[in-house]
């Protein structure tokens, strides 16, 4: 379908479905049925074929007439775990996952682990073959959203005899299953924005297995270039370049003489968060696909971008610096429709983990020069040995 | 220099047809007409490029005349083809006056509207012909006017220029040198023969033989004015941005060159038995170095429209550039010579060619420090 005939579809839904008047429910099932949740997914598998540019349009169209989006109220399980069913599941699976997916039901991700940051692939959680399904046991953590997701994306291990990236084993587990137990995980800040997910004897039936046995990996990885993009779309949103200026003019209008001292440094910043931007743009512009390794140079340099952006705003705020908000967890912590206010303080302390979260930065280093540099990979101790003679830990 | 074949391509450049024509154009006449042997051969040859070699630049191509408007034998387009060229002589640092000839003076006078001027030099530079500078009076403070040491004396309708300014660009080569001079409390833009009786010309050793300076004296020499009186200020402002933007892209073009050369050694010098590059620590430098030449290139881009579409954020996009692209070469060159280890410091070597261009590139048409300011100016720091 080309993008004109997905916008008329997309106006006759409008008006068949007024999201005024319609049940919610009701809304997302008959956008579904017509095609209109993912329009970049092939036709039968929930989509019209078109490109992903054109599901821009169509949120344009239903942002304008109130209509709910999913890619914001459920990010993760419209934007990886549907692309990863898409490209994993059954037909069975297809349907009955992507249409829950597109009436609201929310996913999590279940990757990491204690032992298994950077080294995804050394995860210790296992799943054990049992006649009803598969036998779960293990600790998650860095989990976002636990608490309002129905469904994770689980990677286990299904044979430890195998080198690690050859015995996991991908599930899409129903989170009311007893045994998943999801306790919130504190930050230096003292908020708790991720979750940790403990899995004591959880059964999980062989259905909801996505991929092949021990082929795991490569159906995490269909999920994880999801996620880059994620982040790439979200890093152009105001930052510390805004905040930074704001405490530049206040010092200025109190004592202009200690603001001067401060002058260089903030046109430094500026102008890093201004070239920042002008790349994301311009990769925004010559991405037609699928997320590439650009988006690994606009992660490092917004990471590192915070940091030092923060970092200045604090020596701005002066004696102010000393103090803090609040710890109080509840304070800060998933108010509804935004996130807490703007304490140049916190989010000094929040900054610290930008350059480690969705892939450190010495990660996305080991990225840029080996993919688009040609630069040979490091040996490894670890690619031909079985998992259970790993040294871990 | 190691070949750039091997090297896999940067996910940089993505232009029309014609510009991605005009590149590849550009690119194999500068393989061709001055490989590295080439380079090296003018790094103390009296005039510092060959006059044979830059004339075909301009009969085979056209590239001198890509923003020369078209009644003066120009193709008339604008800067965006003009920076993929400069891109390209700097990725070959192709020895020629590009920066005084054809980014100063051919812009300077083209703004000028002054038609005997136009008439008289355009055709020429868009030639191949002809070599001209403009006598800046200070490179790191960009294209200030007002610090201009020279003077000019009217004797009836004929003009004559006294004092001395240091380290003109090319003014050991140039036909025709631009001089802002102070009289009647104004600044207006002059033309001297450089053949003239009165003009001295002493050229000056160089860190950077890419680039030549000479000391020019002028001894009452005489001088024919360039635009109306007391244009000088934007003339020189004219010609700045546009040549700032193209210094810009000589920088992102040589930083492009270092890092597909850096990236090369690293996957072929082999130490404790393994490839260097396979080692984190050469390998985040190097991921630094396409960080750094990315982001730049991101910079130069959008400079390049500011100006070309005279947009309201032209001189502060044009001081971001330039101050971002200076950095990102002077990173990218730094950081080759310490990856090559040894062989990198050496005169065999191509790598310190690179560093002191980037050096002299840093400062000319101003320093980041400079530009730094500008901008804190524009944002009202």
């Amino acid at each position: 379908m080309n993008p004109d005939q997905v916008e008329d579809a997309t106006r006759a839904l409008l008006e068949k479905y007024p999201p005024a008047t319609t049940d919610r429910a009701e809304f997302l099932a008959a956008q579904y049925d017509a095609g209109l949740t993912w329009v970049h997914h092939p036709v039968g598998q929930g989509g019209l074929g078109a490109d992903r540019a054109t599901q821009r349009r169509v949120f344009a169209l239903l942002a304008e007439a109130g209509a709910p989006n999913l890619q914001v109220e459920s990010r993760l399980a419209y934007s990886m775990g549907a692309p990863t069913v898409v490209a994993w599941g059954t037909a069975e699976q297809q349907e009955r996952y992507l249409r829950a997916i597109a009436t609201g039901e929310r996913w999590c991700q279940l990757f990491s682990e204690p032992g298994a940051g950077s080294d995804l692939a050394a995860i210790d959680a296992r799943a054990v073959r049992e006649a009803d399904g598969w036998r779960v046991n293990g600790q998650k953590v860095w989990t976002s959203m636990a608490t309002t997701s129905q469904r994770g994306m689980l990677l286990a291990r299904t044979d430890p005899g195998l080198p690690k990236h050859r015995g996991l084993t991908y599930f899409a587990l129903d989170l009311a299953t007893p045994g998943v137990e999801i306790r919130p995980l504190r930050q230096m800040t003292g908020e708790a924005e991720f979750f940790e997910v403990y899995l004591t004897d959880v059964v999980i039936p062989d259905a909801d297995r996505l991929g092949p046995v021990d082929g795991g990996w490569k159906v995490a990885m269909s999920t994880l270039m999801n996620e880059r993009d994620m982040f790439g779309t979200k890093a152009t949103e105001a930052g510390p370049v805004e905040v930074a200026l704001d405490l530049y003019a206040e010092l200025f209008r109190r004592d202009q003489q200690a603001a001067s001292a401060f002058r260089s440094r903030m046109v430094q910043l500026w102008l890093r968060g201004h070239v920042l931007k002008l790349y994301a743009a311009g990769a925004a512009r010559r991405t037609t696909g699928g997320p590439g390794p650009e988006s690994s140079v606009s992660k490092v340099g917004f990471a590192e971008l915070n940091k030092a952006g923060y970092e200045l705003c604090l020596d701005l705020l002066g004696d102010d610096a000393l103090l803090y908000d609040t710890y109080e967890p509840d304070a800060l912590t998933a108010r509804p429709g935004g996130s807490a206010p703007v304490d140049a303080r916190r989010l000094f302390l929040r900054s610290r983990a930008n350059s480690i979260e969705g892939g450190t930065t010495e990660i996305m280093r080991n990225i840029l020069a080996e993919r688009v540099l040609g630069l040979p990979a490091e040996p490894r101790l670890d690619k031909d040995l079985p998992y259970s003679e790993l040294r871990r830990g | 220099m190691a070949s750039p074949t091997a090297a896999p391509a940067l996910p940089v450049v993505v232009e029309s047809e014609e510009l991605r024509d005009l590149r590849s154009t550009v690119a194999r006449m500068v393989s061709r007409t001055a490989p590295e042997s080439v380079v090296r051969e003018h790094l103390d040859s009296p005039d510092g490029f060959d006059r044979a070699a830059w004339a075909r630049l301009a009969t085979e191509i056209g590239v001198q005349g890509l923003a020369v408007p078209e009644e003066y034998d120009g193709a008339g387009y604008g800067l965006r083809e003009l920076a993929v060229a400069a891109e390209e002589l700097g990725y070959g640092l192709f020895p020629g006056p590009f920066l005084s000839t054809v980014l100063l003076s051919a812009t300077l006078v083209a703004r000028s509207g002054d038609a005997g001027a136009m008439a008289d030099l355009l055709p020429g530079i868009a030639g191949g012909s002809l070599v001209c500078t403009v006598a800046l009076p200070r490179h790191a403070a960009g294209w200030a006017a007002d610090a201009t040491p020279v003077t000019a004396t009217r004797t009836g309708d004929a003009w004559t220029l006294t004092g001395t300014v240091p380290h003109v660009l090319d003014g050991q080569v140039a036909d025709v040198l631009l001089v802002p001079a102070r009289h009647d409390d104004v600044i207006s833009v002059f033309r001297v023969d450089a053949g003239a009786a009165g003009v001295g010309i002493e050229p000056v050793l160089t860190m950077d033989q890419t680039r030549r300076f000479a000391h020019v004296t002028f001894g009452g020499a005489p001088a024919t004015p360039v635009g109306e009186p007391g244009t000088a200020a934007v003339l020189l402002a004219e010609a700045g941005a546009v040549a700032a933007v193209g210094l810009a892209a000589d920088q992102v073009g040589g930083a492009r060159r270092m890092l597909e050369v850096t990236a090369e050694y690293a996957r072929t010098r082999y130490q404790f038995g393994r490839p260097i590059g396979s080692f984190q620590a050469v390998k985040h430098a190097l991921a630094n170095m396409l960080i750094d030449t990315e982001l730049a290139r991101a910079a130069l881009d959008d400079a390049v429209r500011a100006v070309d579409d005279q947009a309201p954020d032209r001189d502060l996009a044009v001081s971001a550039a330039k101050a971002v692209c200076s950095d990102a070469y002077y990173a990218v060159a730094a950081a080759a010579i310490q990856l090559h280890g040894g062989i990198g410091v050496t005169w065999e070597h191509s790598a310190h060619l690179y560093f002191k261009r980037a050096t002299a590139d840093r400062l000319l048409l101003g320093t980041p420090a400079h530009h730094s300011g500008r901008l804190a100016e524009a944002l009202g720091l």
